[in-house]
């Protein structure tokens, strides 16, 4: 008797740990995240249908932004005014979510609502796995009008629209050190590229690292930095026209002499020689060190920087962006701006799910949540209703200011097809370290371009 | 007279390998063959996929950035083995000689790295070799070498070189319990006799054990040799492949092609294509020790 209880258990135990293997994952059952699950019970006057919402998302950082700290408001506010949705909801950090989601892509198991960028669109669209956002924003009244102009553009596939947007704002803003300036005998911030090299030679002069730039994940260097000296060498239709296929390259001169003058800045030594091997936290821990004078990041820096930076920094600290190159075709005031992220609608809902979804994408990135994004110090997609100047970090309103006076145009990492984005961010390393030349850098882009063509 | 071990039943083999065999065949065996079967598709994912032949294979075989990748897990191969093997054996030696004092504290502190997870490994050592804060740099400092001193993970011309030092290490304690095990089974009648006959420590272990041990020798660079072939997380924490791709290994690069760039049944056939390597390194580093054992 007890030798066929045993092999029944064991038996049990095989089956089911295979049988753990096999089943169908659902997205709200994982608990190896941060996992919450509720469904109010307080009654309102939301539709009386039960509907259960999954949600995937990458607002999980211990360093916690605005996005997230506005998104925690607006979720528990979600939850208490619709109790007819079961909300389920999975939170992962950054660099882990993508490589998550694209998993849940591949097996065809998406939750009903997720955060994805731009480049993951055409993959998804072509599979039927996503639905397009803007009859789900027509579903909430009053959303649509609430957005800023030009939110949608990171998400347009065959010129509809697949994502709503949370956020919106520059991707290139170089904190720099006043206190180091004016130890270096540098007034202000350079007005001019000339001066700016000027500066960066006297910064060097003193021991300081010019720039500190933390290149391990990639994408710092080329999209934080070389994307805005492109626009300074060439203009934003540059480009649109290549983006589109209207007969720009990689290989046009202005573009070669950018990605060489960047070559030039990286063997002059403006960055740290380590560059390749930290990452974008680790350049900031630089700066507040008082070892560098400036480091380059997103928007989404900025309420970081006043948390974390001792208060000395952040007294000297100011925003700027790179200035004009002398005699090239670009402009001084473009900024490379991005919503980056949205939220994505799978296919296959049930109608009380899309109007569950599209109530959800109206907290999560409405009038209400722009209002406490701006709080947060940080940039909402959304135009916000409530902003009080008065309390604002002296940082933030310089990044406002910032935004205000930039022309915005495209952040190509967010754009171009992966195979594109991936030449670019490993090759990037290469040129930085000088194995590899700005011709060379160039030629290897416009192939991968070429290759989407076929 | 010696009690006889009782033969256990068939039922009592499949109750005790069944789960774990399950679990093998499901977890090991099943994924390639689906990865086989992924690798004669364009499929980037969902429910789109095209039969596209062989085309996958062509494109492998003309892959440049496969093929330097394969060279840099070469690369990797020869540094840990002469590394991990070589250091096991001599440390192994050196923990059977008489000479040693506090054996066991040596023994536990060059295996406890075995059991710590590679991602850790990987990130305490980037810490190590952060050019600022970093002990490497540090410890440079403190003895006179400021000469020395250089940014260890973003040079391409010794970054395998500084990627393989902490794979190394880490795995020295493994060989080191395996050879120390197979010394400790030649009987000590040898040891005495050759000592009577006047061999010395030297002696010993160049005529006797490293002879005895020898078939013990081929099953642990097998095995690091297979090991290395599927390195993935050191490098990924360390460089995550840079500066550039001077880092890349091919598990690496089948996850970056199947994630980053979503082709996922090209990456299907990268992995198709490391197992086979895999296969041909292996057991062209059998056919070189060769199949004699030492009597």
């Amino acid at each position: 008797m007890k030798r066929k209880i045993s092999i029944g258990l064991v038996l049990c135990l095989s089956f089911g740990i295979i049988a753990a293997g096999c089943g169908n994952s659902n997205v709200a059952t994982d608990t190896s995240t941060s996992t919450t699950e509720s469904t109010a019970s307080a009654s309102s006057a939301a539709p009386a249908e039960k509907v259960t919402l999954s949600v995937f998302g990458m607002f999980n950082t211990p360093d916690a932004d605005a996005n997230l700290k506005s998104f925690d408001v607006m979720k528990k506010k979600f939850v208490a005014d619709f109790p007819n949705v079961t909300f389920k909801e999975e939170q992962i950090p950054h660099d882990e979510f993508e490589t998550k989601m694209k998993t849940y892509a591949a097996a065809n198991e998406l939750p009903n609502v997720f955060e994805l960028k731009g480049t993951m669109i055409p993959g998804l669209v072509d599979n039927s796995q996503i639905v397009e956002i803007d009859p789900i924003i027509a579903m909430a009244p009053g959303l649509k009008e609430g957005y800023k102009a030009g939110v949608f553009d990171d998400f347009l596939y065959k010129a509809k629209a697949y994502a709503a947007p949370f956020q919106m704002g520059n991707n290139h803003n170089v904190f720099w050190n006043e206190e180091i300036f004016k130890e270096c005998g540098i007034d202000a911030f350079p007005t001019t590229w000339k001066d700016f090299l000027g500066a960066i030679e006297k910064i060097k002069a003193k021991g300081y690292v010019p720039i500190a730039m933390g290149n391990k994940g990639k994408w710092v260097a080329e999209s934080l930095i070389y994307n805005t000296i492109v626009y300074r060498y060439a203009p934003v239709d540059w480009y649109l026209n290549l983006r589109d296929g209207k007969g720009a390259k990689w290989t046009d001169t202005e573009i070669v002499e950018a990605t060489n003058e960047f070559a030039k800045m990286a063997k002059n030594g403006t960055f740290n020689t380590d560059m390749n091997s930290i990452d974008n936290i680790q350049q900031c821990t630089l700066y507040y060190n008082k070892k560098a004078a400036m480091f380059i990041e997103g928007f989404w820096a900025v309420d970081p920087v006043c948390a974390e930076a001792p208060a000395d920094v952040l007294k000297a600290t100011h925003i700027a962006q790179f200035p004009a190159v002398e005699g090239a075709k670009g402009a001084g005031n473009v900024n490379q701006a991005a919503a980056g992220w949205g939220w994505a609608v799978s296919s296959n809902l049930s109608d009380g799910q899309k109007t569950a979804v599209a109530n959800f994408i109206k907290y999560a990135t409405g009038v209400d949540y722009a209002n406490l994004v701006v709080a947060n110090r940080g940039l909402p997609a959304s135009k916000p209703t409530k902003v009080d100047k008065a309390s604002m970090p002296a940082l933030y309103s310089e990044l406002l200011k910032l935004n205000d006076e930039s022309v915005f145009a495209p952040v190509f990492d967010v754009q171009l097809a992966p195979n594109v984005v991936d030449a670019l961010y490993s090759n990037m390393q290469e040129l930085l370290i000088g194995s590899m030349s700005g011709e060379k850098y160039c030629e290897l882009a416009q192939i991968e371009m070429d290759k989407n063509k076929k | 007279m010696a009690k006889k071990l009782k033969s256990p039943k068939p039922l009592t083999f499949v109750l005790f390998l069944g789960p774990i065999l399950a679990l093998f065949l499901f977890m090991v065996v099943l994924p390639i063959f689906v990865s086989a079967y992924y690798s004669f598709f364009d499929w980037t994912g969902g429910k789109t996929m095209n039969f596209t032949g062989l085309a996958n294979y062509m494109e492998l075989a003309k892959d440049r950035e496969f093929w330097m990748s394969a060279w840099n897990n070469i690369q990797i191969i020869v540094l840990c083995t002469i590394g991990q093997v070589g250091l096991g054996l001599v440390v192994s030696f050196l923990l059977i000689s008489r000479g040693l004092k506090f054996k066991e504290f040596h023994r536990t502190v060059i295996f406890f790295p075995v059991v710590v997870s590679a991602i850790v490994i990987g990130f305490v050592w980037s810490l190590m070799y952060n050019k600022d804060f970093g002990l490497v740099n540090w410890f440079l400092t403190l003895v006179g070498g400021e000469k020395l001193i250089l940014p260890w993970l973003d040079n391409p011309s010794y970054i395998i070189l500084t990627v393989s030092l902490p794979i190394v290490l880490q795995f020295v304690g493994l060989y080191m319990i395996m050879f120390m095990g197979a010394i400790k089974s030649i009987p000590d009648e040898i040891f005495e006799c050759s000592g009577l006959d006047g061999c010395n420590e030297l002696q010993k272990s160049f005529y006797i054990t490293l002879p005895m041990i020898y078939d013990t020798f081929k099953v642990a660079i097998m095995i690091c040799v297979s090991g290395t072939m599927k390195v993935f997380d050191h490098i990924l924490v360390l460089t995550n492949g840079g500066p550039g791709k001077s880092s890349q290994v091919l598990a690496l690069y089948a996850y970056n092609i199947s994630f980053d760039r979503m082709r996922l049944s090209y990456g299907s056939t990268i992995a198709i294509g490391i197992l086979v390597l895999s296969l041909l390194i292996t057991l062209s580093s059998r056919a070189a020790l060769g199949g004699k054992r030492y009597e």
